[in-house]
């Protein structure tokens, strides 16, 4: 038997449409699992699904959901049970881009510009989707009969300070500076809250639930940025985009049946100090 | 999941005990060719695998038998894994010099000697190294002082390393909570007393068990693999979720 195998097992993955999302759908599939897709537009979340089901033999399918609204949420875990009758995994992946770019004369990353609206969304994303989801699928893993797995997406940045530096714009004033948003790093250090909490709150069935840090990943950032950034990792590098996918399975499946409330960076380095 | 592991050379300092023995077995069944450096003779030795009889709290016994490692690892290590310890020492808040002594030696130095020791060979082989520590080199869980503190810096080790062998070498740290093995410190504990570690384990550990030498195979494995290419200098846990709360 393959330790590291998904097979059979239900697996929810919100943000599956971004970057990182479809990497841990398509690595799920991999394994023999079946990968769940939740994010905000159903075309892109159909032609992901028919690309994972022509390639793997799986029923995976995903639904246009509004992770920031209970009733949303709540319906879509009814669907998923109805089609699949249980759920076994989670991966909180889902969280706003944060946005950094200067807004006509007034850079609206920085903290004193910060707008509230944003604020209030990046955190409704980020925590409340993931209290949501955790809520629902969480509570239906809890009633499985062999619990199930949670997978908190953190950062680095939910260990380390961004090193405003890094976004440093020359032609802009002192004052205007862009700066990554300080929602990502409350919404990145909230998970790993979240996943402590949560590590013991099923413990007894056991859900168990664990945080990953990983650090950037290489998307095609102009090369001054990647200069400074692979400066300040040890490896030398930025993470390829599937990189990632080692861990979740990891994670996800019966091998890491004793790591519960873990808070692993898998970030080259960057934060070993 | 494929580890891609296979012909890899694995050397296993503290091959051979609970979790030493759980963690060769795992590497065999992944298809490495796994080299083991114990004091005492594993007993699944199987074709294509090494045992090098050695004390590597002893520098004298570690270069005993370096030359013969060398030559059939080609003096390309992927992968170390360092997995000696022991627990078993005085309860005293502050024990003697000698017994500081013993317990550092055997839970810190052997492991800094094989990491001195085969250095090059890592770096030729631009492989990765995993140091076995403890959730007692973390939080105060009542294990004996000296032992903490040498775990501990294990981890602090493991840190400096990750840093300093970069890019070529990946260096990390494993932290087990409860780990029962035949013959173990917990599996006698529990012998002599099965109502005190049930009490312990409901009280401690939110997952309310011990964790299996497999379990922290399955995590050493997986580490010591490509699929763990990006994770360098991390300290992991698996203790249940002991560390998280219930203290």
């Amino acid at each position: 038997m393959d330790i590291f195998s998904l097979k059979n097992r239900i697996i929810v993955i919100t943000g599956a449409a971004g970057l990182l999302g479809r990497q841990h759908a398509w690595a799920v599939a991999e394994a023999g699992g079946t990968p769940v897709l939740l994010d905000l537009s159903q075309a892109a979340l159909d032609d992901f699904s028919a690309e994972i089901n022509s390639r793997f033999s799986c029923d995976c399918s995903g639904r246009a959901v509004d992770i920031t609204d209970e009733a949303s949420v709540k319906a879509a875990c009814d669907s998923i049970l109805s089609r699949h009758g249980k759920v076994d995994g989670l991966i909180n992946n889902a969280a706003n881009n944060p946005k950094m770019e200067a807004s006509g004369t007034t850079n609206f990353s920085r903290l004193e510009n910060f707008p509230m609206e944003i604020w209030s969304n990046d955190l409704a994303v980020g925590l409340t989707g993931s209290y949501l989801c955790t809520k629902y699928f969480g509570h239906a893993m809890a009633k499985n009969g062999h619990g199930g797995s949670i997978i908190n997406v953190s950062s680095d940045l939910g260990l380390i300070a961004p090193d405003q530096r890094l976004y440093r714009n020359e032609n802009a004033a002192s004052d205007q500076q862009p700066v990554k948003p300080v929602t990502y790093s409350v919404v990145k250090t909230g998970l790993i809250g979240l996943t402590r909490y949560i590590s013991t709150y099923w413990a007894d069935v056991p859900v168990r639930c664990n945080a990953i840090c990983p650090g950037g990943v290489e998307n095609g950032q102009p090369a001054d940025f990647m200069k400074e950034v692979i400066s300040r990792i040890p490896m030398g590098r930025m993470a390829r985009k599937d990189e990632y996918k080692g861990l979740i399975v990891f994670l996800l499946s019966e091998a890491s049946s004793y790591i519960n409330g873990a808070v692993i960076a898998a970030d080259g380095g960057r934060t070993a100090w | 999941m494929e580890l891609s592991l296979k012909s890899k050379h694995v050397l296993i300092a503290g091959g051979s005990g609970g979790i030493g023995s759980a963690v060769s077995k795992a590497f065999l069944q992944e298809g490495a060719t796994v080299h083991i450096l114990s004091r005492t003779r594993p007993d699944f030795i199987v074709p294509g695998m090494f045992w090098y009889g050695c004390d590597i709290t002893q520098k004298t016994q570690l270069e005993a038998v370096s030359a013969e490692i060398i030559k059939n690892t080609e003096g390309r290590l992927d992968v170390l894994i360092c997995n000696v310890g022991s627990g078993s020492g005085e309860a005293t808040a502050l024990p003697e010099e000698a017994e500081w002594q013993r317990m550092w030696q055997l839970n810190f130095s052997g492991t800094l000697n094989c990491l001195s020791h085969f250095e090059e060979a890592l770096k030729k082989a631009e492989g990765n190294a995993t140091l076995v520590s403890s959730v007692a080199g973390m939080e105060s869980i009542g294990a004996p002082t000296a032992y903490s503190v040498a775990k501990s810096a294990l981890i602090t080790l493991g840190k400096e390393l990750s840093r300093k062998w970069a890019p070529a070498v990946r260096v990390n740290t494993v932290a087990p909570g409860n780990i029962m093995a035949e013959g173990g410190t917990w599996d006698k504990k529990t012998k002599e007393n099965p109502d005190a570690v049930r009490h312990m384990l409901e009280n401690k550990v939110p997952l309310q068990r011990f964790g299996k030498p497999q379990e922290v195979a399955n995590l050493i494995v997986f580490l010591s693999s490509d699929k763990a290419a990006f994770i360098t200098g991390s300290c992991v846990v698996i203790d249940g979720g002991q560390t998280t709360s219930f203290h």
